[in-house]
């Protein structure tokens, strides 16, 4: 976690050297974006997909069927599933973000405008992360649901959806930058889903018992290493209702680490 | 205006632009021409601050491309050889788009988006589908967007590139046009475009200078035809 730390205040060092960001460049880049997205028949079939799916592993999942639960809790039902779902579905957002500047020839057109690298590359992440908070939104029919049925506490699933936020909010990134390297979106999506499957399992519970029942002093190591990159401890704290700063910093300073990342791709690749 | 000082990109082992200088005044258009791979589009792009140079140093308006280039880029209008565009937008909401980013909001924006559609004869296509245009009409779009802060610099590649001889005459027109005001830089395969736009015009082969000068004088170099000089002049890529 301190790694990443100190990687990310040097993310904002670096970015704040180049001068202040202007903010009508970003919205002008987040506007188009957002628009881009919703005149595409893509975008209603993404949501759709994605709503099935949250929906159909929340109601559905043999032995977690929340219904026959008796539960108004969502953290082991609803929220359960989100990283998993959002490793699939972020990548889906933000896979034609700069991919397809590449591959239209537009980044030539966008580069050469009074615009910063980082501009764009943050007008982007706002405009998939705007997407992602819109998906999530059409997901509270499962929180309406359970607060007529039973008496949920609403804290806990504030909180698990700003988790989910964040959560999304680094696969997207992870996305992007995987998306500055390539100008094909299906090699964009195939390497960004793995990479996102990756940062929820090292984290998963059974896989960090393993660690933790080994026995082995240097396994252990690695366990908590692998934690401390991993989205799911984070996750599963804000599903519990718990808000830490630590993990607060945990997911700003990989969500700017992504984007400086992305930056230096775009700006290395024409040199 | 532009000044390009011992300009050389190199990719990897090749060198595209090899320690090119020249400068071009306000009111100069000076033609580009070259055989393809010569290094006209990597010389543009270095100019327009989306590549940067391996070595030497180009100044828009005073202002040097790879210290300032958020500044310099404000002082430049460009039109990519391909022409890209955003094909999911509308003609008038790409413009609109380029306006922002160009610092233009409210009545002025809407001031300079319908001027350049009316400069570039856009006026049929306004709201039509950018994916659904012409080559044309492409073309005619993107160097809309390339006119819309009034630039006091334009580097345009290949602008008659798919226009018909109408449209072709048009851009012409515009460009000498425009060129009283401005300093223009334009890239061409066309020779005859030389006469009918160009106050100068250079030759490029293999990233150096192999003529420059009025297009009069060029003509007088070649024994009358500038095709004649073009060939003596640059490589050819195809084996005889």
């Amino acid at each position: 976690m301190s790694v990443i730390g100190i990687l990310a205040i040097l993310v904002l060092a670096a970015v704040l050297i180049g001068g202040p960001l202007l903010v009508s460049n970003i919205r002008a880049i987040f506007c188009r974006e957002v628009t881009s997205f919703f005149t595409s028949p893509l975008a209603y079939v993404l949501i759709f997909i994605f709503l099935v799916a949250i929906n159909a592993l929340t109601f559905l999942w043999p032995g977690r069927e929340l219904i026959e639960s008796e539960q108004a809790a969502l953290k082991d039902f609803f929220f359960y599933y989100h990283p998993w779902v959002l490793a699939f579905y972020a990548p889906l957002l933000a896979m034609r973000t700069l991919s397809d500047e590449h591959r239209q020839g537009t980044i030539e057109l966008i580069s050469t405008m009074p615009v910063r690298t980082i501009e764009l590359v943050f007008g982007k992440f706002l405009g998939s992360f705007v997407l992602l908070f819109a998906s999530l939104f059409f997901t509270a029919s499962v929180w309406i649901s359970v607060s007529i049925l039973g008496d949920p506490d609403h804290g806990p699933v504030i909180s698990g959806y700003l988790g989910s936020l964040f959560v999304g909010g680094t696969f997207i990134a992870v996305a992007i930058a995987v998306s500055a390297l390539t100008r094909s979106q299906v090699i964009c999506v195939a390497v960004s889903i793995p990479i996102c499957l990756m940062l929820c399992i090292i984290g998963f519970d059974p896989v960090q018992d393993f660690f933790a029942d080994s026995g082995v002093r240097f396994l252990a190591f690695i366990g908590e290493l692998l934690a401390s990159i991993s989205v799911m401890p984070a996750f599963v704290d804000f599903s519990k209702g718990l808000i830490e700063l630590r993990y607060l910093f945990y997911f700003v300073s990989i969500i700017a680490l992504c984007l400086f990342i992305t930056t230096t791709v775009l700006q290395n690749k024409r040199a | 205006m532009i000044e390009v000082n011992n300009l050389t990109k190199q990719f990897g082992h090749k060198i595209a632009v090899d320690d090119l200088s020249f400068s071009v005044e306000k009111g100069e258009v000076l033609g580009f021409l070259g055989p393809n791979g010569a290094g006209k589009s990597t010389t543009m792009r270095i100019i327009t601050g989306f590549l940067p140079a391996t070595r030497g140093d180009v100044k828009i308006c005073g202002i040097p491309v790879a210290d300032k280039p958020e500044d310099a880029k404000r002082k430049i209008g460009y039109l990519p050889e391909s022409a890209p565009l955003y094909a999911d937008m509308t003609v008038v909401g790409f413009l609109r788009f380029c306006a922002s980013i160009r610092g233009f909001s409210g009545p002025a924006r809407k001031e300079a988006v319908d001027r350049v559609i009316e400069t570039c004869f856009l006026q049929t296509v306004v709201h039509q589908s950018i994916d659904t245009l012409s080559k044309g009409y492409r073309h005619r779009t993107c160097l809309a967007q390339s006119l819309l802060h009034d630039p006091e610099v334009l580097v345009l590649d290949e602008p008659t590139d798919g226009l018909d001889p109408n449209q072709k005459h048009e851009v012409r027109k515009l460009i000498r046009e425009l060129g009283k005001e401005k300093t223009i830089v334009f890239s061409t395969h066309i020779l005859e475009e030389v006469d009918a736009s160009c106050t100068r015009a250079m030759i490029i082969d293999q990233g150096k200078i192999v003529a420059e000068g009025s297009p009069e004088s060029l003509r007088t170099d070649g024994d009358g035809s500038l095709t004649e000089l073009f060939r003596k002049l640059t490589t050819s890529d195809v084996v005889a």
